[in-house]
């Protein structure tokens, strides 16, 4: 993927981060049931998505670190 | 030996270890004032990792998370949300400072806003109010400390004599080793905390309920309004979604332009290093959750502590662990608070001189940083008198510190990227949106709220703010394309 289009994904799933964090998105994962490795499903959904940003982060870096070399 | 004087002991113990490595670490460091405070821009990927790791798990996290869990509920995942939304600006503004820094010797944040809008007013205006956002925040982590000590000793060392001990430390590493320190001792504490949060926030559900969705599902059944957001207030009652929403925005935007954190842009070794710990950063984030399983673990339990703030070292005393276990937790609830209350110090007394008092007079290097020194001293003792003076509302001002800090994004990112900003446009759209915050705040503090939907006053001033910013920035003159190019380029 080139540098822009690498930028473009971390930007709509910063997008994304915000809708489904804050209202009125929120309400799409604020559900408590079903408990996920024992955690309320809400909470498991905010760690899904944290360890989703690590994910895209790690891509930018290595594409940015790419564009650079 | 009693159990509490065993706990005291690796308390010591810890401390000394602490010191050791602050003064350690000094050795290496120039003696210049880029040496003080922007360690000698050498900083590696561990020592950054720690050191914005240690801003996540300061006091307000450590003893803040767990009581917002235990009696917030829900509305304590607001604290998760913020962190990811807030770094990633960083991926690329941090470079682009750190590049600016080496070019033109910045070491501050105002320096940077000011090389570009050169003006003193707003050079002494952003020193005076990053000054006045600290204070309560350094606050916050000394009687952190002073909680944990006295809590775990059972009141032999009082709250103020706990500070005392734990902040004394802090100061003579900060005030020998400069930033080296900061970078250091954050190593080796945030190794601490990670231990601690994991352990424990894994071992208390287990111990008391079976499991963590044992816990949850206990919860569940009987106080199920703590598992949904937007939680509660601190009062009981459901908290508003445009608090929680806005809380979440204005963190995020807030959260680097912290000076001791946007700081540390200067202290990296390579655009590399700055890159990585932003990737690395989220990781820290997740350490958050085993906190919190600690407050959760509190709500069902018989017997509640003092106040909600106490809820980790209360449940760490009652969780009958060996004494050894104790004192390493709390070892580890003290790096939480000592961590951040260091590089806060020094950044406090690191901005007043470079950016208060350095425009108006012309210092030699080495005055500069004793005067940093003596800074050092002075604000730690401000920050002790509130420490140890109850009834001083800590969290209510530390709120408000991020809707000032907040309004240092949109300077930043003028003076980086938009080459048609004014200084007139960002001196008036500063002061507009300070103002509109503070307006907000006090409005609420004197009983009439005026806030719309609940909104966080730090919000309400950037959207004054930032039209403020563009208007004037428009109606005003540009600047040079010179002028532009002999700050920006840095190739």
């Amino acid at each position: 993927m080139s540098v822009r289009a690498v930028r473009l994904l971390v930007s709509v799933y910063m997008a994304l981060f915000v809708f489904l964090t804050t209202w009125p998105g929120v309400g799409l994962i604020n559900m408590v049931e079903p408990l996920v490795l024992g955690l309320p499903l809400n909470l498991f959904l905010i760690a899904i998505l944290i360890v989703g940003g690590l994910g895209v982060l790690t891509a930018l870096y290595f594409s940015e670190k790419r564009a650079e070399d | 030996m009693e159990r509490w004087q065993i706990i005291a002991l690796i308390i010591a113990a810890y401390l000394v270890v602490t010191l050791m490595i602050g003064l350690l670490s000094g050795r290496r460091a120039s003696k210049s004032v880029q040496g003080y405070v922007a360690g000698d821009r050498d900083f590696g990927l561990v020592v950054m990792y720690f050191v914005l790791g240690a801003s996540v798990f300061s006091a307000f996290a450590f003893l803040g998370g767990p009581g917002w869990a235990y009696n917030r509920g829900a509305a304590a995942f607001y604290i998760l949300c913020y962190g990811v939304l807030g770094i990633v600006p960083y991926f690329f503004l941090g470079p682009k400072a750190a590049a600016l820094g080496r070019k033109h010797g910045y070491v501050t944040q105002a320096q940077l806003i000011c090389g570009r809008f050169p003006s003193r007013a707003l050079s002494l205006m952003i020193a005076a109010l990053t000054v006045l956002a600290f204070i309560p925040y350094i606050t916050l982590q000394m009687r952190g400390a002073g909680i944990v000590i006295e809590a775990v000793t059972e009141g032999h060392v009082p709250l103020w004599l706990g500070s005392a001990i734990a902040y004394g430390i802090v100061t003579v590493y900060v005030l020998f080793s400069g930033v080296a320190a900061v970078g250091w001792t954050n190593t080796f504490q945030g190794v601490f905390m990670l231990t601690i949060a994991w352990s424990l926030g894994l071992y208390l559900p287990i111990s008391l309920y079976g499991g963590v969705g044992e816990m949850f599902s206990q919860i569940l059944a009987e106080r199920p309004e703590l598992l949904s957001m937007p939680g509660l207030t601190a009062s009981g009652e459901p908290w508003s979604w445009g608090g929680y929403s806005s809380a979440i925005i204005v963190s995020a935007v807030g959260l680097m332009m912290w000076p001791h954190l946007f700081m540390k842009a200067f202290t990296a070794r390579s655009d590399d290093t700055l890159r990585k710990t932003v990737v690395l950063f989220p990781t820290f984030q997740l350490f958050l959750i085993p906190v919190f399983l600690i407050g959760f673990a509190g709500v069902l339990y018989p017997k509640s502590p003092p106040s909600a703030d106490f809820i980790l070292p209360f449940m760490i005393l009652n969780a009958e662990l060996p004494a050894i276990v104790v004192g390493l937790f709390c070892a580890g609830a003290l790096s939480a608070s000592m961590s951040t209350g260091d590089s806060l110090m020094h950044a406090a007394a690191s901005i007043t001189v470079e950016d208060g008092i350095r425009p108006f007079k012309d210092l030699s290097d080495e005055a500069r940083r004793r005067l940093i020194q003596a800074l050092v001293l002075l604000v730690g003792a401000i920050a002790y008198a509130f420490a140890v003076t109850e009834g001083v509302s800590l969290v209510v001002l530390l709120l408000t510190a991020y809707g000032i800090i907040c309004q240092l994004a949109p300077p930043i990112v003028a003076a980086l990227y938009w080459p048609r900003a004014t200084t007139a446009g960002v001196v008036a759209g500063f002061t507009a949106g300070s103002g509109t915050a503070a307006f907000f705040f006090l409005s609420g503090y004197l009983g009439s709220d005026l806030r719309p939907y609940d909104l966080h006053e730090g919000l309400l001033g950037l959207m004054v703010h930032i039209p403020v910013l563009v208007g004037v920035s428009l109606l005003t003159r540009r600047q040079s394309q010179e002028e532009w190019e002999a700050y920006a380029a840095t190739t």
